[in-house]
C-alpha cells in the first residue's frame, strides 16, 4: 500500500533518488490527488532525472487532471517542460480532443502551435476541425505546424487548400512546407498547380528545387526524367535529384533513364559522399551494356568505402551477363569485407 | 529495384533512433536496405515510402518497429562482443573509476551486467577488471549479474562455452582465463569467482530498487524489445542504480540520450561514454 502522502512529503526530499522514487510511486498509486504536488514540484526541480521521473509518473495517473495541467506548461517559458508536454499529451491518445480543441481556442500563437504538435498523433475526428482552423490561422507558425503534420499524415482531404498555398508571393517557409507536404501527401495534381501558379518551373527560386524535386520523385512520371535531369545539371542539387530518380525508378521499375545522363550520374558517384554516391551507382545499373559504364562500375570495386563496393556490384548484377560476372571475379579476389561478398554471392539477399 | 533513397535512409534512421534509441550509420545503408525489403515482402508493400509512412504514422502499437528490430539487432551473444565500447570501458572508464576511489581511500567496486543471457558478458567483464586492475583481488570486486530466465542464469554459473563464444577473445585472455575442456571451453574458477548471477525482472520496479551502489551498469541489446514507457523506467532505475562518477553503456548503437537527458554523454578517445555526475 502506497502511502501518497509521504510519496508526497518525499519530493521535496535533499537526496535525488527517493524524490524519483517518490515520483514514482504516486505515478504507480494512480491516484488523482498526486497531480497536483507533481506538477507544482516540476519548474522548482533541478534534476532533469527527477523532472523525468515526474512526467513518467504524470503519464500513468488515469485523470484528466493530467491534461489540464500538461496543457498548463505549453505556456511554460522553460523549453524542456513544453516538449515534455507535448509528449505527455501526445501519449494520452484521443481522450485529449476536447482539451485540445478549447485550447486551441483559448490560446496564444504559442500554444497553438503545439496544440497542432499535440493533435499530430490523434486519430480523433475532432482534430479535423483543428486542421481546418489551424490553416486559416493569422500566425504563419502554426499554419506551417498544420501543414507539415498533414503531409506527414498523408491527409488528402487537405491537399487542394495546400495547394492554392503555393504562390510566388507565399512566404518562403510556408511555401518550403507546403512542397514537401504535397509530396508526402502524393498527388500527381499538385505537381500541375505547382508549375501552373509558378507559371514554369524554371521560375521557382532555388531554395525551393530540393523540394520541388522531391515532389517529382513522388508524384511525377517517366515523362518528367528530364526535368529531373535539367536540375541534377545545375551540379548543386545531386542529393535531390538523385532522391527523386531513385523514387521515380521505386514507382516506374520498368523507367529508362537517358542516355544524356550517365555521364552525370557517373561524376556524382565521384564527387558525393558514400550514401549519395552509392544511389548515382545504382541509378547506372540502367546502361551497365555501355562499356564505358561498367568499365566506371568495375573502377569503383576498389573504393575503399564498402558502401561504394556494395553499390557497384548491385548494379553490375543487375545487368547480368558472363564477361560482367568474369570480371567481378577477378576484381574482387582481394575482396575480404564479408557484407561485400555476401552482396556478390547473393546478389539481392544476404 | 525498391531502394531506399538517400532521403527515406535518413527519415528511417531517425525513426529508428527515435523510437529504439539505435543508431545508424551512413554506411549501414545496405543492411537496413535489406531488412526493410525483406519487411516489405512480409507486408506486400512495393514502395519504400509506404513502408516509411506505416512506420511513422500507421503504427501506433509499435508492432512493425518490433518486427524491424528483430531484423535489425542480433541475438547472438559471444565474450568480447562490441569491442571498441569494452576498450572504453578499460581504457578510460575504469581506470577514472579506480583512480577516483583510490584518492577516496575506497577499496570497494561493483558492476552490474543487466540483461546477462548465458554469462558471457559478466565473465569477459571479469577478465578485463583481472587484466587491467590485478589490484581487483585485495579489492571487494563484484560483477553482478542479473536475467529474467532462469535457464539462461543456470546455463551461465556452469560457465561453459563453445569455441563459438570465445571466438573473440583475444588468445593470451584465452591462455590466461580460460580452460580448454574437450570441445568447450571453462573459464577458471579465480575468474568466475568475481561473478554473481542473480534473478532479476528489470521491469520489477521494487527489486529493481535493491540494486544499488554500481560504479558500472552494462545493459547491451536488451532495452530494445522493450516498450518505450519501460525502457524510460528502467533507465530511470539505472540513474539511480550507479553511483555519481559512474557509468552506463548500452549497446554500441543504442542511445541513452534520447531514452533519458539526465546523463552526461562524454567523449573518451573517440568513444561515447555515458556517465553520472
Amino acid at each position: 500500500m502506497i502511502e501518497l502522502q509521504d510519496c508526497i512529503r518525499r519530493l521535496e526530499s535533499g537526496d535525488e533518488s527517493d524524490r524519483i522514487y517518490a515520483a514514482e510511486d504516486i505515478g504507480f498509486a494512480n491516484d488523482p490527488a498526486g497531480i497536483a504536488p507533481l506538477l507544482a514540484r516540476l519548474p522548482a526541480e533541478p534534476s532533469r532525472a527527477v523532472r523525468e521521473a515526474i512526467f513518467a509518473a504524470l503519464i500513468q495517473i488515469e485523470d484528466d487532471g493530467v491534461i489540464e495541467g500538461a496543457l498548463g506548461l505549453l505556456d511554460s517559458e522553460d523549453s524542456f517542460l513544453r516538449n515534455q508536454a507535448v509528449e505527455l499529451l501526445q501519449a494520452m491518445g484521443d481522450r485529449t480532443a476536447p482539451y485540445l480543441v478549447r485550447a486551441f481556442s483559448e490560446g496564444a500563437p504559442d500554444r497553438r502551435k503545439f496544440v497542432i504538435d499535440v493533435v499530430s498523433r490523434l486519430a480523433d475526428p475532432s482534430s479535423v476541425d483543428l486542421y481546418r482552423r489551424a490553416l486559416a490561422d493569422p500566425d504563419l507558425n502554426v499554419v506551417i505546424t498544420a501543414i507539415e503534420s498533414l503531409g506527414n499524415m498523408r491527409q488528402a482531404e487537405f491537399r487542394q487548400q495546400i495547394e492554392t498555398m503555393v504562390k510566388p508571393d507565399s512566404h518562403p517557409m510556408l511555401l518550403g512546407a507546403s512542397i514537401e507536404a504535397l509530396a508526402q501527401i502524393g498527388d500527381r495534381n499538385s505537381l500541375d498547380a505547382v508549375r501552373r501558379n509558378f507559371g514554369g518551373t524554371q521560375r521557382l527560386p532555388g531554395y525551393l528545387r530540393p523540394s520541388y524535386l522531391k515532389l517529382v520523385g513522388a508524384t511525377g512520371c517517366p515523362a518528367d526524367v528530364g526535368e529531373i535531369e535539367f536540375f541534377a545539371r545545375a551540379g548543386t542539387l545531386d542529393a535531390a535529384a538523385l532522391n527523386a530518380l531513385t523514387s521515380l525508378r521505386n514507382r516506374f521499375p520498368d523507367l529508362a533513364l537517358p542516355a544524356s545522363l550517365a555521364r552525370p550520374l557517373q561524376e556524382m558517384g565521384l564527387r558525393n559522399p558514400p550514401q549519395l554516391a552509392y544511389q548515382a551507382l545504382r541509378l547506372l545499373s540502367s546502361w551497365t551494356g555501355d562499356p564505358e559504364v561498367s568499365e566506371f562500375l568495375l573502377s569503383r570495386l576498389h573504393d575503399p568505402d564498402k558502401v561504394i563496393r556494395i553499390g557497384a556490384i548491385q548494379a553490375l548484377c543487375e545487368a547480368g551477363g558472363e564477361n560482367v560476372q568474369t570480371s567481378l571475379a577477378s576484381r574482387l579476389s582481394g575482396e575480404t569485407d564479408p557484407e561485400v561478398l555476401q552482396v556478390w554471392g547473393g546478389k539481392s539477399r544476404p | 529495384m525498391r531502394e531506399l533513397s538517400g532521403e527515406q535512409f535518413d527519415k528511417l534512421v531517425q525513426q529508428i533512433y527515435l523510437r529504439l534509441g539505435l543508431h545508424f550509420e551512413d554506411k549501414k545503408n545496405y543492411f537496413l536496405q535489406k531488412r526493410v525489403e525483406r519487411r516489405m515482402d512480409v507486408l506486400g508493400l512495393n514502395n519504400p515510402q509506404d513502408y516509411l509512412f506505416l512506420l511513422c504514422f500507421a503504427d501506433p502499437n509499435g508492432q512493425e518497429m518490433q518486427a524491424l528490430a528483430n531484423l535489425i539487432t542480433t541475438n547472438e551473444t559471444y565474450m568480447f562482443r562490441e569491442y571498441e565500447q569494452l576498450e572504453a570501458f578499460a581504457n578510460c572508464c575504469l581506470p577514472e573509476v579506480l583512480s577516483a576511489k583510490q584518492t577516496r581511500g575506497e577499496q570497494k567496486l561493483r558492476i552490474w551486467s543487466a540483461g546477462c543471457s548465458s554469462g558471457e558478458e559478466p565473465y569477459t567483464l571479469a577478465m578485463i577488471l583481472q587484466e587491467v586492475f590485478p589490484q581487483s583481488q585485495y579489492w571487494d570486486c563484484e560483477i553482478v549479474a542479473t536475467d529474467i530466465d532462469e535457464n539462461m542464469l543456470a546455463h551461465a554459473v556452469r560457465a561453459r562455452y563453445w569455441a563459438r563464444s570465445v571466438r573473440e577473445v583475444p588468445a593470451e585472455y584465452v591462455e590466461k582465463y580460460l580452460v580448454k575442456d574437450g570441445d568447450s571451453y571453462i573459464v577458471r574458477e579465480k575468474t568466475a569467482a568475481l561473478v554473481r548471477f542473480q534473478h532479476l525482472n528489470l521491469h520489477d520496479r521494487l527489486a529493481m530498487r535493491a540494486m544499488r551502489n554500481f560504479d558500472f551498469i552494462f545493459c547491451r541489446n536488451v532495452l530494445i524489445y522493450f516498450d518505450d514507457r519501460s525502457r524510460k523506467a528502467a533507465v530511470d532505475h539505472f540513474y539511480n542504480s550507479l553511483n555519481r562518477g559512474g557509468y552506463i553503456f548500452l549497446g554500441h548503437s543504442e542511445s541513452v540520450g534520447r531514452i533519458s537527458s539526465a546523463f552526461n554523454l562524454k567523449r573518451m578517445e573517440g568513444h561515447l561514454v555515458y556517465g553520472k555526475d
